[in-house]
C-alpha cells in the first residue's frame, strides 16, 4: 500500500515551488496521481502481456468474487456485480465457499480461451473446455469472455463443460482497479516498492502543462523493465 | 497389483515435457492418450513374448443364440489383442457353478477352430463337437460356440488378454497401472521422443500472431493545448515575432 500523502510530500519537495502555492492538492496533485496510477495500469498490462509478471503479484488488488452460474451444457456467470474489474486471472468452478466467501480452493481452474479455441474445443477431447465426454480426472474447464453475449448490457463469462459444476457457483479471481485517490489520506493498493516510480509519474503528469515533449503516456521497454525490476521482491 | 499409478506416469511425463516447452498446449488428457496407446503396444509385445497369466482377465459372459442362424455365441466383453491364432483368448470354459457339479463334460475348455476347419470336425467321432468336446471360433467381436447346441448354455467363463482402452471412462487413474513396471522407462523414453518431435516444429511454421505484437502501445501523446509550439496557427500568425 502507498499512502497518497507520502507521494504528495515527495512531489512537493521535487517541485520546489518555494511555497508559492502554485500547486494545490485538489487541482494538481490529486488529478496527477490518478493519472499516474492509470499510467502504471497501462505499463502493468504490457508486463502481463509479455508474461514477465502475473497479475497475482499485485497482492493488495487480488480479490475473489463468488458468483452464481446458470445453464445446461455451458454455464454462464453474470459479472455485473463486479464493478471494479481490471483483469481476470483465475476462474474456479465449484470452489469451497461459505455464503459468498471463499473457504478453500479445491478445483481445477478454467483456462482462458479465445472464441476460436472455444469453437475448436467443442469437438476436441484434448482441449480445455471440451464438449466431449472424457475421463473425469482429465477434464479441464475453459472459459470465454468477459463479453456482452446476451444483449442485456451485462458482462458474462461462459464456462464449459457443465460437468465441472455440482453447486453452480464459480470463483472469479480478479484484479480490481486501484481505488481512485480523492484525499491525501487515500491509499493506493500498489506495493511500496513502486513509491518512487509513482512519484516520478505524478511529477510527469504535472509537467505536461510545462512541456509538450514529455514522454508521459508512451510506454517504452525501458519503463516496462523498470517496473519489472521494482516488482521483483 | 501394486506399483506406479497412471496419474504418476502421466504427470511425470507432462512435467518433463513442460520443463522445456512450458507454453506448449499439452493437456494431461493428451499425455494420457499417448501413455495408453504407447503402453498398449509395449504391453502387447510383452504378453506375446512372456507365457504367463499376469495379464489375463476373467469374465463371466452371457451366451445367446443367433436368431437367424441358430448358432450359440457371445460378444467379447472387452477389446482383446489380436494375436496369431486368436491368442488373445486365453481360455473359454463352462461357468464355475457347472464345474462344481461334475458332469464329465463340464471340466473342459473350448478348443479353438475356424469356420473352414470346423466342417471337417463333424466327420470324425473323436473330434466331433459335443458338450464334452466343445469348440469356438471368432468372427469380429463375436465368439461362436460349437458342440453346445443340445444343452441349455446360458453363460461361459472366459479368460481374455484385454487391451488398454484410452476411451474407458471408468478407469481409476489412482490405481496401479496395469502395465509391466520394468517397461515404464522404455514407455517414458518413447513418449518423450514423440512429444519432443511434435513440439519441435520449426518456429517459422508457427502462427505467432506477430502482426498483433505490441511492445509499445500506440497511445496518443498527451500535450497541453496551451503550448504555442504545438499550434501551427500561432506560428503562421507571426506569433514567433511578437
Amino acid at each position: 500500500m502507498i499512502l497518497a500523502s507520502d507521494v504528495f510530500a515527495d512531489v512537493r519537495a521535487l517541485l520546489d515551488d518555494g511555497n508559492s502555492g502554485r500547486y494545490t492538492e485538489a487541482e494538481d496533485l490529486i488529478p496527477a496521481i490518478n493519472k499516474a496510477v492509470q499510467y502504471l495500469i497501462i505499463v502493468f498490462n504490457s508486463v502481463f502481456e509479455q508474461k514477465k509478471l502475473s497479475p497475482e503479484s499485485l497482492r493488495d488488488l487480488s480479490t475473489v468474487a463468488i458468483l452464481d452460474v446458470t445453464g445446461t451444457t455451458t454455464k454462464k456467470a453474470d459479472l455485473s456485480t463486479i464493478t471494479n474489474l481490471w483483469t481476470i486471472f483465475g476462474v474456479e468452478p465449484d470452489p469451497s465457499i461459505l455464503g459468498s466467501v471463499l473457504v478453500e480452493s479445491r478445483n481445477k481452474f478454467a483456462t482462458r480461451m479465445t472464441l476460436e479455441n472455444w469453437n475448436d474445443a467443442l469437438a476436441d477431447p484434448f482441449s480445455a473446455g471440451t464438449g466431449v465426454s472424457i475421463l473425469s480426472d482429465f477434464v479441464r474447464p475453459g472459459y470465454l469472455g468477459p463479453g456482452q453475449f446476451f444483449g442485456d448490457g451485462k458482462l458474462y463469462l461462459l464456462i464449459r463443460p457443465a460437468s465441472c459444476f455440482t453447486a453452480d457457483k464459480v470463483g472469479i479471481y480478479y484484479l480490481k482497479n486501484p481505488t481512485k485517490v480523492t484525499v491525501a489520506a487515500s491509499e493506493i493498493e500498489f506495493p511500496t516498492s513502486l513509491h518512487s516510480l509513482l512519484v516520478g509519474k505524478t511529477l510527469n503528469a504535472i509537467s505536461i502543462q510545462h512541456n509538450a515533449d514529455s514522454l508521459y503516456g508512451k510506454v517504452t521497454d525501458k519503463e516496462v523493465n523498470q517496473l519489472l525490476s521494482l516488482m521483483i521482491l | 497389483m501394486s506399483g506406479a499409478t497412471i496419474r504418476m506416469v502421466v504427470y511425470d511425463l507432462l512435467g518433463d515435457l513442460k520443463q522445456v516447452y512450458d507454453d506448449a498446449d499439452l493437456t494431461p488428457f493428451k499425455v494420457y492418450f499417448w501413455v495408453m496407446t504407447f503402453a498398449d503396444r509395449l504391453r502387447k509385445q510383452h504378453i506375446e513374448k512372456i507365457d504367463s497369466g499376469a495379464y489375463v482377465e476373467r469374465f463371466d459372459v452371457t451366451t445367446y443364440i443367433d436368431t437367424t442362424t441358430g448358432r450359440n455365441y457371445f460378444t467379447l466383453p472387452a477389446a482383446i489383442y489380436d494375436f496369431d491364432q486368436d491368442g488373445g483368448i486365453a481360455f473359454i470354459t463352462y461357468p464355475p457353478k457347472w464345474d462344481l457339479s461334475l458332469p464329465m463334460f463340464s471340466s473342459v475348455t473350448f478348443t479353438r477352430t475356424t469356420p473352414g476347419k470346423a466342417a471337417r470336425l463333424y466327420f470324425r467321432e473323436d473330434e466331433r463337437p459335443t458338450p464334452a468336446n466343445p469348440y469356438f471360433y471368432r468372427l469380429n467381436d463375436r465368439i461362436y460356440l460349437l458342440g453346445v447346441e443340445e444343452i441349455n448354455l446360458t453363460s461361459v467363463e472366459a479368460g481374455l488378454k484385454t487391451t488398454l482402452d484410452p476411451n474407458d471412462l471408468t478407469v481409476d487413474i489412482d490405481l496401479a497401472f496395469d502395465f509391466p513396471q520394468d517397461l515404464i522407462p522404455i514407455l517414458k523414453r518413447q513418449i518423450l521422443d514423440i512429444g519432443r518431435f511434435v513440439l519441435q516444429i520449426p518456429t517459422d511454421k508457427i502462427n505467432d500472431g506477430a502482426a498483433w505484437e505490441s511492445k509499445n502501445f500506440p497511445i496518443q501523446k498527451i500535450a497541453s493545448v496551451n503550448d504555442p509550439t504545438m499550434n501551427p496557427q500561432y506560428q503562421q500568425d507571426g506569433y514567433q515575432q511578437q
